[in-house]
């Protein structure tokens, strides 16, 4: 039974576990390195993060079946604009669109509005292919770029999970209007990152 | 029932028939002195050697220490940690190491083949700093040594395997604890004195009797083990407590702080008692939940396995004592 | 001899509490070659994230995925093995870059696999990731020992994560969600890291 069978795995644990002393080496660089700036990255660019956050906010307000197609969705299309990157392509105007995006989905929340799945998966897609085009360029320049990719993700997840979470607030009389809130915020944070990225600011 | 009594009282028997027999042949013995000069510098050198025609033994100290002959220099931590001589069986028979403090004095510590090394603590004026670091490789060398102790993983498995509930797990393994923990102090403190080959080869036979309780309870007879087994472990707990003393002694102790070393080295074992059982109780959890079922037919294998190899370190540890 | 173990415990508890930040670390051990091999592939994400992405895609179907718990490990030892008879084939390294993306892939898309398929899956896996976890051996290391601790972190890893996986699913519908979602994550690093080897 299956209480038992543990027995017969550590029996072969023990078995093999006698002593033999040599040693050897295994060295792997800059996995930590690697980790906290791929983790920090998603978080210290703020129209990145507000925008990640949006998408689980709006996936939230939208319901069934956005709630889960969003961010299952979102880092397979991500991976086009990272491959993409990887190889040494840089899309265009990457910073405007990033900040167009964040407007663009926080208004979507702000205005609580519910196009097709469709409609807003290719706007969810079009943000996700320049957010991970972004990250893609920086990619290869990591010290591991793995662990850089498995910082970056983890991030990102935890965002949209983030909003999710906001989001799920909208089942409470005034959480619908605190979401709609965080997307007018969101959209604002946009606004200032378009005109930053225009040269409009400081 | 019967056939585990008569088990236990074999085991006893080997263990009491059996005194030590002490041995000796001439061969070559060495000295090593070591000087403190200053905080953190020595002058150590080898200053007799019974038979001129060998080399001088080669001293290896610990990794903080640069030694350029007579001029050992260990830092601000001072000469903490392990000293071991190498190839001490193939030229020499004993080395005794002389160790002198500034202002304190002289201790002698003999190194044999045995025990090739020897742990000095921090001394009188010792610092936090030192006790840590013995503490730290105390621990280790505890650690290690439940791990690739593998009679002693086996013995606890076996007990994990007959215990039916969470409870009484713990009250099995914490009197496992408690008694081999009782043993290693009293043996390497020298409150008592055991055969080493006796308490290895008892050892083995705790462990065969152990899967021995393992079939009769798949045979639906309640052993011994079944009914009480904090009981049992407790009684095989102190005879792995000599086991565990031993391997401390052959590492050798600091005689200044040898409380705090057994105490650490005892710290390192439970821990990797508790993750070993952690390991084999999160495999239980495992196959429960992803439903994994074995044949019905293959339930005594692992039993039978455990009695095995235990039989053979019986019979392979008996032989020892008697042939050597 | 406390050095050894000293670097090994710095080592072990880098693995265990947090993978991150054993950096530029040597894994030198004084616990012997068993230990050695069971600490290897913990101590490298190219083997923790496409052996969590197959248990996670244990966790989804754990009434078929049980039978990667049997092809897994012998696919290691099979690929371990494969590496002491024969070393330096090329192509292995690729195929774990490939790995990653296709497990996370079927994570992801949570495919009603069948038990077969769960089982050429893991072998193949297993096989792959065995041989480049044999290529850490040093000639003194002695494949006997190595291989079975490899094996056995194989076995730890994909059961307690698949066991984890199935034991929130069962208890959250959302979990499945979020293990499908985590998929895709993986799915992603997988087409990076792959462009990033070829590019």
């Amino acid at each position: 039974m299956s209480r038992h069978s543990p027995t017969l795995f550590a029996a072969t644990l023990a078995l093999v576990a006698f002593a033999a002393d040599t040693a050897f080496a295994h060295t792997e660089t800059g996995v930590a390195g690697g980790l906290v700036s791929g983790f920090s990255h998603p978080l210290f660019g703020p129209d990145h993060l507000v925008a990640m956050v949006a998408v689980g906010l709006w996936g939230a307000q939208l319901g069934n079946p956005a709630i889960w197609v969003l961010p299952i969705a979102f880092p397979a299309v991500m991976a086009v604009g990272g491959i993409l990157g990887v190889m040494g392509v840089a899309l265009p105007l990457t910073e405007i669109v990033i900040a167009a995006s964040a407007i663009v989905l926080g208004l979507m929340v702000a205005f609580s509005i519910r196009p097709p799945l469709a409609i807003a998966g290719v706007i969810v897609a079009a943000f996700a292919v320049f957010h991970g085009n972004a990250h893609g360029l920086e990619l290869p320049e990591a010290a591991n770029p793995l662990a850089y990719g498995v910082g970056f993700v983890t991030a990102t997840g935890l965002l949209h999970l983030c909003g999710i979470v906001i989001g799920l607030l909208i089942k409470l009389p005034a959480g619908a209007h605190l979401v709609r809130a965080c997307g007018l915020l969101i959209a604002a944070v946009g606004c200032y990152f378009l005109a930053a990225s225009a040269g409009l600011t400081a | 029932m019967r056939r585990g009594a008569a088990l236990l009282a074999l085991l006893w028997m080997a263990l009491l028939a059996i005194a030590g027999a002490a041995y000796a042949h001439e061969t070559p013995i060495a000295v090593l002195r070591i000087k403190q000069e200053t905080a953190g510098r020595y002058y150590a050198q080898w200053i007799f050697q019974s038979d001129k025609g060998l080399p001088a033994p080669t001293a290896v100290f610990p990794p903080h220490c640069t030694y350029e002959a007579p001029l050992l220099d260990c830092g601000s931590r001072g000469l903490v940690g392990m000293l071991s001589v190498e190839q001490l069986d193939q030229r020499y028979s004993g080395v005794v190491i002389q160790f002198t403090r500034a202002g304190e004095k002289t201790q002698a510590y003999t190194l044999t083949p045995g025990s090739p090394s020897v742990a000095f603590g921090p001394g009188g004026g010792s610092s936090l700093a030192a006790l840590a670091d013995l503490m730290r490789a105390y621990i280790l060398i505890g650690f290690e040594h439940i791990l690739l102790g593998v009679d002693h993983l086996l013995f606890v498995l076996g007990l994990i395997w007959l215990v039916r509930s969470r409870w009484m797990l713990l009250k099995t393994i914490t009197a496992f604890t408690i008694a081999h923990s009782f043993t290693l102090a009293a043996a390497t403190l020298g409150w008592v004195g055991v055969p080493e080959r006796a308490v290895n080869a008892a050892i083995a036979l705790s462990i065969v009797f152990v899967g021995a309780e393992i079939i009769k309870l798949q045979r639906g007879q309640i052993g011994l083990t079944v009914r009480h087994p904090w009981v049992v472990a407790f009684a095989f707990g102190l005879l792995h407590g000599f086991g565990f003393s031993n391997a401390l002694t052959k590492l050798g102790l600091p005689q200044d702080s040898i409380v705090l070393a057994l105490l650490s080295f005892n710290i390192g074992v439970e821990i990797g008692q508790i993750a070993f059982v952690a390991v084999v109780l999160a495999v239980q959890w495992g196959h429960r939940t992803m439903m994994v079922h074995f044949d019905r037919r293959l339930d005594p294998v692992p039993a039978y396995a455990i009695g095995g190899i235990a039989m053979f370190w019986f019979l392979g540890r008996m032989s020892m004592m008697f042939t050597s | 001899m406390t050095r050894h173990i000293g670097r090994l415990a710095g080592v072990f508890a880098c693995a265990l509490l947090f993978p991150g930040t054993a950096q530029a670390h040597l894994v030198s051990t004084r616990f012997g070659d068993f230990y050695d091999g069971m600490l290897h592939p913990v101590t490298s994400l190219e083997h923790i994230v496409p052996w969590l992405a197959l248990g996670l895609l244990m966790a989804a179907r754990p009434q078929a995925g049980r039978w990667a718990l049997l092809a897994f490990p012998a696919g290691l030892a099979i690929g371990v093995t494969l590496d002491a008879a024969m070393p330096a084939l090329p192509g292995f390294g690729t195929a774990n870059l490939v790995s990653i993306l296709v497990l996370g892939g079927l994570v992801a898309l949570d495919l009603p696999l069948s038990a077969a398929a769960f089982a050429v899956i893991a072998c193949a896996l297993g096989i792959s990731h065995g041989y480049v976890n044999g290529t850490a051996m040093a000639a003194t290391t002695n494949p006997v020992l190595f291989a079975p601790g490899v094996v056995m972190a194989g076995y730890l890893m994909i059961l307690l994560t698949a066991a984890a996986g199935a034991f929130v699913t069962r208890r959250w519908s959302a979990a499945r969600i979020a293990l499908r979602a985590l998929g895709s994550w993986i799915f992603a690093i997988g087409v990076m890291m792959l462009g990033t080897a070829l590019a």
